[in-house]
């Protein structure tokens, strides 16, 4: 779990400078790649919420900058990886105090697997209804559209992730 | 025994999804896992079972009592949780580590045949006691031939009886200071093991007395039973606070018999067991009493301004002068350092019963 997350902070410190080829660029990517690889391994996931948002701020900030704005793959591999690096730190502190099973990570790392095909389907799905609605006149359209797509997305994924939950009878003290 | 490790199995079934189980079992502090899992998370197999088992290791020594087992069922994403609290009951007496000591305080007074300690009468021993004229039924080889040749007849050589001992040890029950598995307490009780270990190795006869907010204690014996039921009887150790204070000196004798050398462990922290222990000593049995310096044991708890040189040294002070008025009672009382080996104490009390002994 924790080489799968390392490597998805090489890949999210990599993708910007290769959008906008710039040092400064590169040196802000490592950085923000550097707090979400800290917040993996100590594993704290303030820290890694911190590092990718630095790592979207980054990425955004070299869309802007860069000559060709078609980065839509990138985009999507840069998703991918701040979903993988949180998913394995969550795993982690979870799971920090106790000894985990194979099959546990194997389940994880299955599931992981899942949404992010599911992920890359939606966003296909999304980028391919963005580029049948201009035809629409209505204003905000092309942003309201993705946003209640991902949103359903993300209620189905969560739908389909859920247990039969049937007794709660409180909350157990954190080891 | 304490310092061991155990394994804990459990086992569970889940009714619903196959999903992670994490399995958290509520661990006395007696208890720790040794490498900072306390728990375990499984996946159910295909009819919703698990069976986990965790290694924990026995910290200190007592009774741990396993309780409740918290259960909590994850999603693969961790994005729901459902949780439960079950019930069991399972009781651990971890007993304490016991070294065999060299050194041992030599009795004052001894009691049944068939031991190792010269007695003061005459009999079949190995140490040397008198020479005496040779009279019939006498054995020839324990006639002293050079005496004999002088010419004044036959001389026997006489030997001290050698006999077993009979030792109580007595465990102050009313303070513990310091911070478990490191505290007082701990290090009385694994002394008190250690001490009956080696005398019963020494064929002596062992008791136990735990003098506290109750009163508990095991008549002197000898053997491996006894020696398990002494441990057992040392494993439920532990301080209650009281004030009730039942006398000693009005024990009955098969608990506390006249000729038995006393072993006294404290933190000398409760006026009421030096004054016991002084008691006892003015009665006039042979009481050993070695006095955890407990200073050691707190100097990383206490607040900095405790730790202060002239607060330690008023500490030393009152503590010396408690010490002092135990020894004018005839109890052969000294400082014991958990830090060095229990042996350098005991040597102590056989230099202080010499001191005692002489008449200047």
């Amino acid at each position: 779990m924790r080489a799968v997350g390392l490597v998805a902070c090489i890949v999210a410190a990599v993708l910007p400078p290769v959008v906008y080829a710039n040092p400064i660029v590169a040196a802000a990517a490592a950085v923000a790649a550097t707090f979400c690889a800290a917040g993996l391994l100590l594993p704290h996931l303030g820290l890694v919420i911190a590092g990718a948002a630095g790592t979207m701020l980054v990425f955004a900030s070299a869309l802007l900058a860069a000559p060709e704005t078609n980065a839509s793959v990138a985009g999507a591999l840069l998703g991918l990886s701040i979903w993988v690096v949180l998913s394995c730190t969550y795993f982690r502190q979870r799971f920090q105090a106790v000894s985990v099973d194979h099959a546990v990570r194997r389940a994880h790392a299955i599931a992981l697997a899942k949404a992010a095909l599911i992920s890359v389907v939606a966003a296909a799905l999304l980028a391919a209804t963005a580029f049948l609605v201009p035809a629409i006149p209505v204003p905000y359209a092309r942003s309201l559209l993705p946003a209640v797509g991902a949103i359903l997305v993300m209620a189905g994924v969560l739908h389909a992730h859920r247990p039969a939950a049937r007794d709660r009878p409180g909350r157990i003290p954190r080891p | 025994m304490e310092g061991d490790e155990l394994v804990l199995s459990i086992k569970a079934r889940v009714h619903g999804p196959a999903s992670p189980l994490e399995v958290l079992p509520a661990l006395p502090l007696a208890l720790s896992p040794p490498r900072g899992q306390r728990g375990a998370v499984q996946m159910p197999d295909a009819n919703g079972a698990i069976r986990t088992s965790l290694e924990l290791r026995c910290r200190s020594s007592g009774v741990a009592h396993l309780r409740k087992v918290f259960l909590r069922l994850w999603d693969n994403n961790g994005l729901w949780v459902a949780e439960s609290g079950q019930e069991g009951r399972a009781d651990v007496a971890i007993l304490p580590r016991a070294t065999l000591l060299r050194v041992l305080p030599e009795p004052r007074e001894t009691g049944a045949p068939f031991g190792i300690h010269p007695a003061r009468e005459h009999g079949d021993g190995t140490d040397f006691a008198d020479i005496r004229p040779f009279v019939p039924t006498d054995r020839v080889r324990r006639v002293n031939w050079p005496v004999s040749l002088r010419g004044r007849g036959l001389h026997v050589n006489e030997f001290h009886a050698e006999r077993s001992a009979t030792s109580v040890l007595l465990l102050d029950c009313f303070a513990d200071i310091g911070r478990r598995p490191d505290s007082s307490l701990d290090h009385c009780l694994r002394l008190a093991a250690s001490l009956a270990l080696s005398a019963l190795r020494r064929h002596d006869r062992v008791g136990l007395i735990e003098y506290g907010g109750s009163v508990r204690s095991l008549r002197p014996g000898s053997g491996p039973a006894h020696h398990a039921a002494l441990l057992r009887l040392l494993a439920q150790a532990s301080t209650h606070p009281t004030e009730f204070v039942q006398d000693l000196a009005r024990m009955p004798p098969r608990i506390l018999p006249w000729h038995a050398s006393i072993v006294a462990l404290t933190p000398l922290a409760d006026d009421r067991f030096a004054a016991m222990a002084s008691r006892l000593g003015a009665q006039g049995r042979d009481v050993v009493l070695l006095a955890v310096r407990t200073d050691e044991l707190c100097a990383g708890l206490m607040p900095k301004r405790a730790r202060h040189g002239l607060a330690r040294r008023l500490w030393s002070l009152e503590r010396g002068e408690r010490l002092r008025e135990l020894r004018r009672h005839g109890v052969r009382a000294v400082n014991w350092s958990p830090s060095l080996p229990a042996e350098a104490a005991l040597a102590a009390a056989q230099r202080a019963s010499r001191m005692v002994s002489v008449p200047w």
